[in-house]
């Protein structure tokens, strides 16, 4: 049987793949939340001179192709001396492009917390930092984590464009199995379903964690 | 139990105050070009129960938000304690944050709207101050919340959600909180107008006891009945001014403002 054989010859690199691409989404979201935390506090700060990049970051990242931006930070960077590994690269790249969009779900998480608990923190004596970290983070994350595991799930499936910069994940190692092999169709529908297990599993997780911290 | 009130978190920091306790001398705030308070002076006693009446959008809030720096007006200055505050600096950006925590932690306020913090429990809302602006231990933090809460009639809800509580129970844990602090000043802005009206009485009731305990107090209120009975001078604030101040009772009975007449004519007989 040729699909069991080239299931059996392709099922651990397959899986080796998509380890790969799953864990370039980790790293990238770690990266776009903190980038997307400081930028959404920039916006929105009051202070013109953290707005403005805070500002154009969002709107260069949100206006440009994805693929263009992994170009620019690949093949774009060396020329002025920055040289990264494809893997590093995805990252940033994917982390960068992320981070816009997770600052502008955090900043509308920002907006949602009605003024009176600024004002009952402060009024008791908090300080900026001490009243974000204690009273107004912890309830935006629980405001925004249905949109964030939305980007969660698209930085994941992102990875896909990693491709183009030689980076071994799924998508890649996928089309040199069927060169290889000349089946597009099984390979095409196992990655899908290896897509699929990857998303379920952060969005499991993020209804898990909903339900964890729930306010009552 | 007045004592735990009254005394400084850090003992012998604060000498005793031989002038009056709060002073507020020339205050005037605006918000762009709408000025909302007009050279306003007010004084009050350490022990001191004052009620702030008067018309909706005649800056009773800004009055009781400028004295915790909640708005900082463009000039004025501020006694307090053993400090002066020159309001002119804070708007220049001259105050360090540090001075706004030792002003606030002195100062309880409780809003009209609760303002609970939603994730935390009841035991959560009233040690977060103590805890991590105070520094107090839990323990310590834990057995002053249940003490006030007792005070307050709400042991038993020591670890519900604030989500949970009746509106008259949020109110009661949001000045528990504000004791929690242990304050020198409690600040009330309308606390009981978001109330269903038969939770009215178990807040004004509460506030009543802690005006008895010798808590100074600077009550926003259109409850006339607490203004009479339970303060001791009432100030009537019209069109960003105190248009006139007096004891309770004369204020309610003999108002000598014609303001202050037509403003107790509207809401003594046609509510
Ligand atoms: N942050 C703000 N920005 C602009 N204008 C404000 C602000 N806060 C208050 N004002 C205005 O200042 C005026 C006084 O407001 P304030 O809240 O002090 O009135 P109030 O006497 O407490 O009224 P109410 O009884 O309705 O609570 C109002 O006209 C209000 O619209
Ligand atoms: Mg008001």
């Amino acid at each position: 049987m040729d699909l069991v054989r080239s299931v059996t010859d392709y099922l651990p690199g397959m899986l080796r793949a998509g380890v790969l691409a799953f864990q370039i989404t980790l790293l990238a979201i770690l990266l776009s939340w903190v980038l997307g935390l400081a930028t959404a506090l920039m916006k929105t700060s009051g202070n013109a001179l953290l707005a403005a990049p805070a500002g154009f970051y969002v709107w260069f990242i949100r206006g440009t192709p994805s693929l263009i931006q992994i170009f620019i930070i690949y093949f774009g960077l060396p020329q002025i001396g920055i040289r990264m590994s494809p893997f590093v690269a995805g990252v940033v790249a994917l982390g960068l492009c992320s981070g816009a969009y997770v600052a502008e779900v955090v900043r509308a998480g920002l907006m949602a917390i009605p003024k009176g608990q600024w004002e009952s923190a402060r009024a008791i004596g908090m300080a900026p930092a001490l009243l974000m970290r204690r009273i107004i983070l912890p309830q935006v994350v629980r405001i925004i984590v249905p949109p964030l595991t939305n980007e969660a799930i698209n930085t994941l499936k992102n990875t896909s464009l990693l491709s183009a910069i030689t980076v071994m994940e799924l998508t890649l190692y996928t089309q040199m199995a069927i060169a290889a092999t000349f089946r597009p169709f099984d390979f095409y529908i196992m990655a899908a379903l290896l897509y699929l297990v990857m998303t379920t599993l952060l969005s499991r997780f993020a209804t898990w964690f909903e339900r964890r911290f729930q306010i009552h | 139990m007045q004592e735990i009130y009254l005394t400084s978190e850090r003992q012998g920091q604060i000498a005793d105050p031989v002038m009056a306790f709060l002073e507020l001398t020339d205050v005037s705030k605006a918000f762009g070009d709408r000025t909302v308070l007009r050279n306003v002076s007010l004084a009050v006693e350490k022990g001191e129960v004052v009620s702030v009446i008067g018309a909706s959008g005649s800056g009773k809030s800004t009055l009781l938000r400028c004295i915790n720096l909640l708005e900082v007006p463009q000039s004025g200055r501020l006694r307090f304690l053993d400090r002066t505050i020159d309001y002119a600096e804070v708007t220049r950006g001259r105050m360090r944050q540090a001075s706004y925590a030792v002003l606030r932690q002195r100062i309880g306020m409780v809003f009209q709207s609760f303002n609970l913090w939603p994730h935390m429990t009841v035991r959560g809302n009233v040690t977060e101050g103590p805890v991590q602006v105070l520094g107090l231990d839990r323990t310590e933090a834990d057995a002053r919340a249940e003490a006030i809460l007792a005070k307050v009639g709400l042991s038993e809800k020591i670890d519900a959600w604030p989500g949970t509580l009746s509106g008259g129970q949020q109110q009661r844990v949001a000045i528990a909180r504000a004791l929690a602090m242990r304050p020198a000043l409690m600040l009330f802005d309308e606390v009981t107008s978001a109330l269903d009206p038969e939770m009215v009485g178990e807040v004004l009731d509460l506030m009543k006891q802690l005006a008895d305990e010798g808590m100074t107090m600077l009550v926003v209120t259109h409850e006339m009945g607490f203004a009479r009975h339970v303060s001791d001078r009432i100030a009537f604030v019209h069109e960003g001014r105190i248009a006139e101040i007096g004891p309770a009772e004369q204020m309610m009975a003999a108002p000598r403002n014609p303001e202050t007449r037509r403003f107790l004519d509207r809401v003594l007989h046609h509510t």
